[in-house]
């Protein structure tokens, strides 16, 4: 989910949200005789006759169609916009002219870079995905540690598994997210290091 | 602990230099939430527009909702459950409006490091807790955590000099942190039971 599709979330709040509040305070205020305070005019009971008569045109059909249509397609779009980002395919390697093109697979490489970080002690497991984030090449890492873990030799771990990583890649550009998650509870370290 | 790069890095003469750090995540907050339901609220109102349009255009039998809605609200004068609705739906407004300008949550703390590591404050209590835990004294601890405090609460066989012991176990565990939060012990003993 981009911060694009969060910003119109937003806007999109901020409308109705205004809306309900306007609209649930006038109720309110009608209901208990206050609303002619404010609006002197204000009618005893709802008149919707002259929203009633368009019903009856016949450009009504027409219209409730392509409203319809056009508000269907703008919830499905929108929708598919909170979708989690798909990982980036390959990449251009520093090299690739006219006479080739040098590409790698960054899931690949950050698979086996996960891979070498989940061996390190305190480590009990990671994954990670390759992405496009605000502009950056992000390798996205999530690893879990033992509840017991030396934070800083982790810390160590990542930085060796995000160099080689880096080197493998060639790509300056590339950024790396590390997120360390804690299992809730430790557990017996079987293999021998 | 390195990837297979083509080379041997215990012999080079300068480390590789670790993937630098991507901006920080931040969690979406419950916008994340009321975007996608404002979305299936779009689409709802979508599908009753291109019903009532087939209905109008005689693609299919039935009576239109939306005109018979707006028949049945015509002349309606406002009574007593008014108030209480137009209430309700004036502070489900103001949550929207509010939730729609409140900052996005941040919940994650960076780690002393030079690729980007981050730990949630969940993970980080649970660093305290196991960190309390294995001082002599404690039988059991539990802790939470925001960015700038760590609150554990421990029970102990006794008090004395434990809380002090405590106190020194949890901040040396999340000293790898940035800028670790703020540590307080409250203790209690079987006493106090």
């Amino acid at each position: 989910m981009g911060r694009a599709v969060l910003g119109l979330d937003r806007i999109a709040a901020l409308i109705v949200g205004f809306v309900l509040l306007v609209v649930g305070l006038a109720a309110a205020a009608w209901g208990a005789d206050l609303l002619t305070r404010v609006w002197p005019s204000a009618p005893e009971q709802l008149a919707l006759r002259t929203i009633s008569n368009a019903f009856s045109m016949t450009w009504w059909s027409w219209a409730a169609g392509i409203a319809g249509a056009i508000c269907i397609l703008l919830a499905l779009w929108w929708l598919l916009a909170h979708l989690p980002r798909r990982g980036v395919g390959t990449l251009s390697l520093p090299g690739s002219g006219k006479n080739g093109r040098l590409s790698v697979d960054p899931a690949g490489a950050a698979s086996t870079a996960t891979d070498v970080l989940a061996e390190a002690p305190g480590v009990r497991s990671a994954s990670s995905r390759v992405l496009r984030d605000r502009g950056e090449l992000v390798v996205d890492v999530k690893a879990t540690i033992e509840p017991s873990a030396d934070l800083r030799s982790v810390v160590e771990a990542t930085d060796e598994v995000t160099a080689d990583l880096a080197q493998v890649l060639g790509r300056d550009d590339a950024r790396a997210r590390i997120q360390l998650g804690v299992a809730r509870r430790g557990r017996q370290q079987s293999r021998v290091r | 602990m390195s990837l297979d790069t083509g080379r041997d890095t215990s012999q080079s003469t300068s480390a590789p230099t670790p993937m630098r750090a991507a901006t920080q995540k931040s969690g979406s907050g419950p916008i994340g939430v009321i975007g996608p339901l404002l979305a299936v609220l779009l689409l709802a109102l979508g599908a009753l527009l291109l019903r009532d349009a087939l209905v109008a255009a005689g693609a299919f039998q039935g009576r239109q909702w939306l005109p018979s809605a707006v028949d049945a609200l015509d002349g309606f004068a406002p009574v007593r459950w008014v108030i209480p609705a137009g209430i309700v739906v004036a502070l489900i407004g103001l949550w929207l409006v509010i939730t729609a300008l409140r900052p996005r949550s941040r919940k994650t703390l960076p780690l002393a490091s030079r690729s980007g590591v981050f730990l949630h404050t969940r993970d980080v209590a649970r660093l305290a807790s196991s960190a309390a835990s294995a001082v002599d004294g404690v039988l059991s601890a539990s802790s939470t955590a925001t960015r700038k405090r760590v609150t554990v609460a421990v029970q102990a066989t006794a008090e004395t000099g434990l809380r002090e012991s405590v106190t020194s176990a949890v901040t040396e565990r999340l000293s790898a942190l940035q800028s670790p939060p703020r540590v307080n012990v409250t203790m209690r003993t079987p006493k106090e039971n």
